[in-house]
């Protein structure tokens, strides 16, 4: 029998008992490593900021799921069009890859990358992903292996890859990717942010599949290889316009707004603390609150990074854990979690405080980073420092430059050019815009660092 | 010590004033600190292989304090834009710690010149046999860049960690 979910940003989703994939994505969606998305959300601590953005990445990665058919629909619209074969067996890895890519988030997403990071863990969440649906141990596996010999590795891999090796692999990163089709209608629709309308039927109608060079930009012309991606009908500017300024006003006012990365500063801090006493294992349960057997102290302690441990963590339980962690014996602990219970942040210092004028801001950087260098030390983080937010058109979260594919291309007599090549408005935000932020536990050094 | 805008500056002066691309930047940066120039920047595996967003706020203070200027061009064939640094104080030494001056000066000019994805791969590589220790890096790579490491360009990069002798061509 069919399936079927409601959901407030695609309405009626249908999962049908004639389509094969559709009931693999049914079983999947049963998986409890799947399951475990229910207790991660979608935007981590937005919700301090945005008290309606408590959507989870279990109802995003549906979403996902949902739009990924409807690209393959396009791929396949586009292979008649072009005259073109298409490969139902790579549309059916890309559509499971869109519903399994968030797997291997952590709890609160990219805060506790960053926690990892800080620890001098090179993995990122990605591998995490692929990591779990390999897993032999795990559900997903067999489900994926059963379906077709071969079929775990071929979704794992698509998913570990930095570029793309043909149009299936644009259902899952591209301009127009599944995932970001989802997440920016929904992550609107729940902050409650009138910014940033998109005409998503309209730009699906118009998109089109072409070849671009998929090598970073360069000096001259060495083409490293043309892909297949997709790309838009130049009648479709205004909304792919109108479509990346949505991106980048989310940016700005939700994904960066400043009381959200003061929150998650906070939940690092009191992360690494607890990641320190269990890394060296005496006296961690009395030090951090903690029950001995506690799935951060199993994780953080050594070798205890395994995918069995990961899946323990999510958003839920380091929440549920505050009332143990404000009986930790290092007041540091228990200091964030009783802040953390009942909203009381550190107080923010905005660079941009200073005026907009880039020399002034980086000056005032190096002059409060002077006068708070004790405080900013690890292990003491009375003062914390926020270096790592900015964006531009295309910039992702970490600052990279983002990729070719990732790039929207419009067809401009018929080629694909850029979208900055055609549109003055999108290029006057290629610059990147730095958000510098400062977080104080004591109102009174913030005044002292404002003078 | 010198300051981390310098770095920048002393990098783009010892490629002769102008060094093009970011991405560029970010693997000079990477391969010349896996030689000794001690930059303390630290990185992380991101799209195009190793990137230390120190070295990015490097390049922010470096244009704000007016040690380098940054412009963009675009490429030809599509109109993507990449970035040109030029160093507004040819006279900018960085000292570049245990590689020194001449040996550093040396190589940028060889990076400078070398295609931004063989230089891509060469770090990338470096970064999963040195870092994440990946038992096989080179299938590793090929599963994570893909066409990039067509048409001979990843045996290119392996003869410049040859040259370097950098892991794994050192391995």
């Amino acid at each position: 029998m069919s399936k079927r979910l409601r959901d407030p940003v695609h309405g009626l989703i249908v999962f049908s008992d004639s389509d094969p994939i559709d009931m693999l994505a049914w079983q999947l969606i049963d998986a409890p490593e799947f399951q475990r998305l229910r207790r991660i959300r979608q935007l981590g601590v937005s919700e301090f900021t945005f008290p309606g953005a408590v959507h989870t990445r279990f109802a995003h990665s549906i979403g996902v799921y949902h739009n990924a058919r409807r690209l393959v629909e396009v791929v396949d619209r586009e292979m008649l069009r072009n005259k073109t074969r298409g490969s139902p067996e790579r549309a059916e890895v890309a559509k499971v890859a869109a519903l399994l890519h968030d797997l291997g988030h952590g709890p609160f997403s990219h805060t506790f990358e960053s926690v990892q990071v800080s620890r001098g863990v090179k993995r990122r969440h990605e591998k995490w992903t692929a990591d779990i649906i390999r897993n032999p141990d795990g559900t997903i596996r067999p489900l994926l292996n059963d379906y077709r010999a071969g079929f775990c590795d071929e979704v794992a891999g698509l998913l570990e890859s930095d570029d793309p090796t043909d149009i299936y692999h644009s259902v899952v990163s591209s301009s127009f990717d599944a995932d970001r089709l989802d997440y920016l209608q929904r992550d609107r629709m729940m902050a409650g942010t009138g910014a940033g309308a998109i005409d998503l039927d309209w730009l699906i109608d118009n998109i089109r599949v072409a070849e671009i060079d998929i090598g970073a930009p360069d000096e001259g012309e060495d083409p490293v290889k043309k892909i297949a991606t997709f790309c838009l009908a130049k009648k479709a500017l205004p909304a792919a316009e109108q479509f990346l300024l949505a991106r980048y006003t989310l940016h700005q006012q939700v994904y960066f707004h400043r009381a959200t990365r003061c929150v998650e500063h906070m939940i690092g801090k009191l992360l690494r603390a607890v990641a320190t006493h269990a890394a060296t294992g005496e006296m961690a349960a009395e030090l951090t609150g903690l029950v001995a057997d506690h799935a951060l102290l199993r994780f953080f302690a050594p070798d205890g990074e395994t995918v069995a441990n990961y899946l323990a963590l999510d958003d839920a339980l380091v929440f549920g854990s505050l009332d143990l962690l404000v009986r930790a014996q290092d007041p540091e602990i228990s200091d964030m979690a009783k802040r953390l219970g009942c909203r009381q942040l550190y107080k923010t210092l905005d660079l941009a405080d200073f005026g907009e004028d880039l020399g002034t801001q980086r000056r005032s950087l190096r002059r409060i980073s002077g006068m708070f260098e004790a405080e900013l030390a690890d292990g003491v983080a009375t003062v914390m420092l926020d270096d790592k937010a900015s964006i531009s058109i295309y910039s992702e979260i970490g600052g990279d430059e983002d990729r070719m594919h990732k790039k929207l291309h419009v067809l401009d007599a018929g080629r694909p050019v850029e979208i900055s090549k055609v549109s003055p408005l999108i290029r006057a935000l290629e610059d990147k815009k730095q958000f510098t932020r400062f977080y104080f536990e004591q109102a009174a050094d913030r005044e002292r660092a404002k003078l | 010590m010198n300051e981390a805008e310098d770095h920048v500056a002393a990098i783009i002066c010892a490629a002769g004033g102008r060094l093009v691309s970011r991405i560029r930047m970010q693997k000079i940066a990477y391969l010349l600190d896996q030689l000794g120039t001690e930059s303390g920047f630290d990185y992380q595996y991101h799209h195009y292989g190793p990137y230390s967003r120190d070295l990015d706020n490097a390049i922010l203070d470096a244009t704000a304090f007016g040690l380098v200027e940054e412009k963009h061009e675009h490429r030809q064939s599509d109109g993507a834009r990449y970035s040109v640094f030029v160093c507004k104080d040819m006279g900018k030494k960085s000292g570049f710690g245990r590689l020194g001056e001449e040996k550093a000066s040396e190589l940028v000019r060889l990076f400078s010149e070398t295609n931004v994805t063989v230089l891509e791969l060469a770090a990338t590589a470096h970064w999963l046999a040195a870092v994440e220790k990946v038992p096989d890096w080179q299938q590793e790579i090929v599963r994570r860049k893909g066409p990039k490491t067509e048409n001979g360009r990843l045996a290119k990069a392996e003869v410049l960690l040859g040259r370097l002798q950098l892991a794994p061509a050192n391995t």
